[in-house]
């Protein structure tokens, strides 16, 4: 293993291991999945279409709160401890640091919330029936695709939302800070920045390029339920791409200035 | 003639706009030990993780002439629940990656610590815990330990054990730079020290200058001496 990819996965591993480890990382993977099954038990007999655009709305709160439940305090506590400042000392680059707890957190999250999600296709798949005459319009109704689009985006999507997270985590000073900014970030990411468009009128692609949870909407009911061909998926990709990109560029210059 | 492990110049520190030093230049030699004093508040643990390369100075400049790994043990370490003491250790050590150093029993063993692998890391106490991370400064056999209060917290016997290990590590040649509070502690095995005080440092230079400059017995007496100098 080169002296590279060790501390990386170091890194990663005791990410994971700091969820599977405590009885909170439990108790959200259980909240989490409890509400994914729930939904999907309800829409099941609709159809896979049908299913997927019902947890759509659950996901968009979901995804950030458990985002933000996992990571609010991942580099918080490290600097608080001095646990970083350990990091650093050993010669641990801020940029193998923060991927790594970036890699670790979107797994966790997306262990948590795409794991609910296949067991809800099971669900589906076993408690589907005919599909109703409106909704069978479109393919996409007897077709588990939308599940297995829905579930590998959302696994995008907490990865978008682990690096906002982390940014959030590197920059506030305390853990009143912290819980602070937490409600603020959940807040801004499920309603906050759509709200934009509500009060100051926004292009679509501008709107979906601003807003992570606007594109996660557009890509799901886009790509995954087909209901919206001629959404702007390049703005959605362009704005996760920044999003994901800046928030860790920004959390690793923080870290290169911190003890 | 001695041979630098980090060399500092002109160096400013600046904290919560108070100036803890300005223009100051700072020797490590390798191999010795090196104590930074001084009140409470005078700018120690700032100036350990500048030297450290934890924290850039406001102005100035400093060289490593060693390559890391460091090791470092904060004034007030603690560390992730959910793992064990030996989980903990060995995540340190993966870190290092071909330079882990000695295994984990070893470095327990040398921190007083033997027997408590198993334990729950957040179930130790205090005094463990800064045991604890001691034994993680120790990681990767580092070629520079800078410790933030080693002896804080611990019983006297404790206290001399670990006077002992820094001892066997100078012994060694490696560098040990140690903010204390606990100047008779630390009086035996300092070779080197930085004073702080007065909002600026007062003065760096090996132990027996200090004493020869003020006059005294020993890094206490040199301390007193010079904070009296600058009153």
């Amino acid at each position: 293993m080169s002296r590279v990819s060790s501390p990386l996965l170091a890194v990663v591993a005791r990410e994971l291991q700091s969820v599977v480890g405590t009885p909170a990382g439990w108790a959200i993977a259980g909240g989490a999945g409890t509400a994914v099954l729930t939904i999907a038990s309800l829409s099941a007999p609709m159809g896979y279409q049908a299913t997927a655009i019902d947890l759509l709305v659950l996901l968009e709160v979901l995804v950030p709160a458990v985002g933000v439940a996992l990571g609010y305090r991942a580099v918080l506590q490290d600097r608080l401890r001095g646990e970083w400042a350990i990091h650093r000392a050993i010669g641990v680059a801020p940029r193998t640091y923060v991927l790594g707890l970036l890699l670790g957190q979107t797994t966790a999250a997306g262990l948590i919330i795409g794991g609910s999600l296949s067991v809800a296709s099971v669900v589906v798949a076993l408690r589907r029936t005919r599909p109703i005459a409106f909704l069978a319009s479109t393919p996409a109704v007897a077709d588990p695709a939308a599940m297995l689009w829905l579930t590998g985006l959302t696994v995008a999507y907490t990865g978008v939302i682990a690096a906002i997270v982390m940014v959030l985590s590197s920059l506030v000073r305390g853990r009143r800070g912290a819980v602070l900014g937490a409600v603020v970030v959940v807040g801004l990411l499920v309603v906050g920045i759509d709200a934009v468009a509500i009060v100051l009128p926004t292009p679509l692609p501008v709107l979906v390029a601003m807003s992570p949870g606007a594109a996660y909407r557009t890509l799901v009911l886009t790509v995954a339920v087909g209901l919206t061909p001629d959404a702007p998926v390049g703005a959605a990709l362009l704005g996760w791409f920044t999003w994901l990109s800046g928030a860790t560029l920004l959390s690793i210059r923080r870290l290169r200035t911190t003890a | 003639m001695t041979v630098d492990a980090i060399s500092a110049s002109a160096l400013t520190l600046v904290r919560g706009g108070r100036v803890l030093c300005s223009g100051c230049d700072v020797s490590v030699p390798v191999g010795k030990c090196v104590v930074i004093v001084g009140p409470n508040g005078s700018g120690k643990t700032t100036l350990l993780e500048v030297l450290g390369g934890l924290r850039d100075p406001t102005a100035g400049r400093v060289d490593h002439l060693v390559d890391p790994p460091f090791g470092y043990l904060p004034q007030r370490p603690g560390f992730r629940r959910g793992f064990s003491v030996a989980e903990t250790l060995g995540y340190y050590r993966r870190l290092t990656g071909s330079r882990a150093g000695p295994p984990v029993s070893r470095l327990l063993e040398r921190v007083g610590l033997s027997g408590r692998a198993e334990d729950p890391i957040g179930g130790l106490s205090g005094g463990m815990t800064r045991l604890f991370a001691l034994a993680v400064a120790l990681v990767g056999d580092p070629a520079v330990l800078l410790l933030d209060e080693p002896m804080s917290g611990l019983d006297p016997q404790m206290r001399d054990s670990i006077i002992a290990l820094l001892a066997a590590e100078r012994d060694r040649g490696r560098t040990v730079i140690v903010v204390t509070h606990a100047l008779e502690a630390v009086d035996p095995i300092a070779d080197w020290g930085v004073v702080m005080g007065g909002g600026a440092m007062v003065q760096a230079g090996s132990v027996a200058d200090l004493m020869a400059r003020t006059a005294s017995e020993g890094l206490p007496g040199a301390y007193r001496g010079l904070l009296e100098e600058t009153a």
